[in-house]
């Protein structure tokens, strides 16, 4: 069955090519626009259901072995860590790195507070840190 | 005959006999591993790219600290390594070939290999996770090189 999540993870399979550790392959992920675009573009539930079934079998190519860790990563982007603790419980024996990888996502989640607003047109949109460990609630304060 | 499982961990102990934990995968490469490394090769062209092909049975770790063995990935391990076996950290003006060299990023060691030619831009013989082995120079490759730090073992 064809994974439900259709985003082009070639470059997250480069990485995955020559990663040595798993800390280096989350920090690529990290800053991976496929992985980004995941998260804006499909649902925790959604994300979940195609890490189940991304898992279900062997991988059988570079970017069916990276997506996985693409997938978890993309949950962490998510305001709130739900669905990166599900994930967690996930079995996938064929990826070594799954539980330490969500592991460390678990222990590095930063708690976003994301609010949509209508700005006029001269503000620019909120920037939210994606790299800091530290809780952050933004107060958006519009005219 | 022995029966090995595709996945499994080596006996591999520092010198002071602290196992090192390790994952040796002797599965085949995968469909497409040859093709990112082909691309290693365009994106890399100073480098010398070694013939051997994509192998999860070791990385780079494996290559500098466990003679191309299996894989070491937990940074914690490359730690206990460099404290056991009595490496000392030495200035690149120092440096020599059979020196080993290691990139970090945030504490974890990402990286790692053997100096073959000193300089002011070493040479170092690694291997690229999966991927296959490289000579490169240490500013050469796909990972930071902001933090390196030179070894030598301690006789």
């Amino acid at each position: 069955m064809t994974n439900p999540i259709a985003v082009d993870l070639t470059q997250a399979a480069k990485t995955y090519a020559i990663a040595n550790t798993p800390y280096f392959l989350v920090r690529k992920l990290q800053a991976d626009q496929s992985v980004r675009a995941i998260t804006d573009t499909y649902s925790g539930p959604e994300i979940l259901d195609a890490l189940r079934l991304a898992v279900a079998k062997e991988p059988s190519s570079a970017s069916e072995a990276v997506r996985p860790y693409a997938l978890l990563t993309a949950l962490w982007f998510k305001p709130d860590m739900t669905h990166l603790r599900e994930a967690s419980q996930i079995s996938a024996p064929a990826w070594s790195w799954f539980s330490h990888i969500a592991s460390v996502l678990i222990e590095t989640f930063s708690p976003v507070q994301r609010q949509l607003i209508e700005v006029p047109a001269q503000l620019s949109s909120p920037y939210v840190s994606i790299g800091s460990t530290i809780p952050v609630k933004r107060i958006i304060i519009a005219p | 005959m022995t029966i090995l499982q595709i996945r499994s961990e080596l006996n591999l102990h520092t010198r002071c006999e602290n196992q090192v934990e390790n994952e040796i995968d002797r599965g085949p490469a995968r469909a497409g591993d040859e093709e990112l490394c082909k691309d290693y090769v365009k994106d890399y062209p100073r480098a010398s790219h070694r013939p051997t092909r994509p192998s999860r049975k070791y990385n780079c770790h494996g290559l500098t600290f466990s003679s191309r063995r299996t894989w070491i990935w937990k940074p914690t391990e490359i730690a206990k390594i460099l404290k056991d076996d009595e490496y000392e950290q030495i200035d690149l003006k120092d440096v020599l070939p059979g020196d080993v060299v290691v990139y970090s990023t945030s504490g974890d060691a990402e990286h790692s290999g053997i100096v073959i030619e000193a300089g002011f831009v070493p040479m170092i013989l690694s291997k690229w996770g999966p991927a296959h082995e490289v000579v490169h120079r240490v500013n050469d490759c796909p990972y930071d090189s902001m933090f390196i730090t030179y070894y030598r073992i301690k006789t």
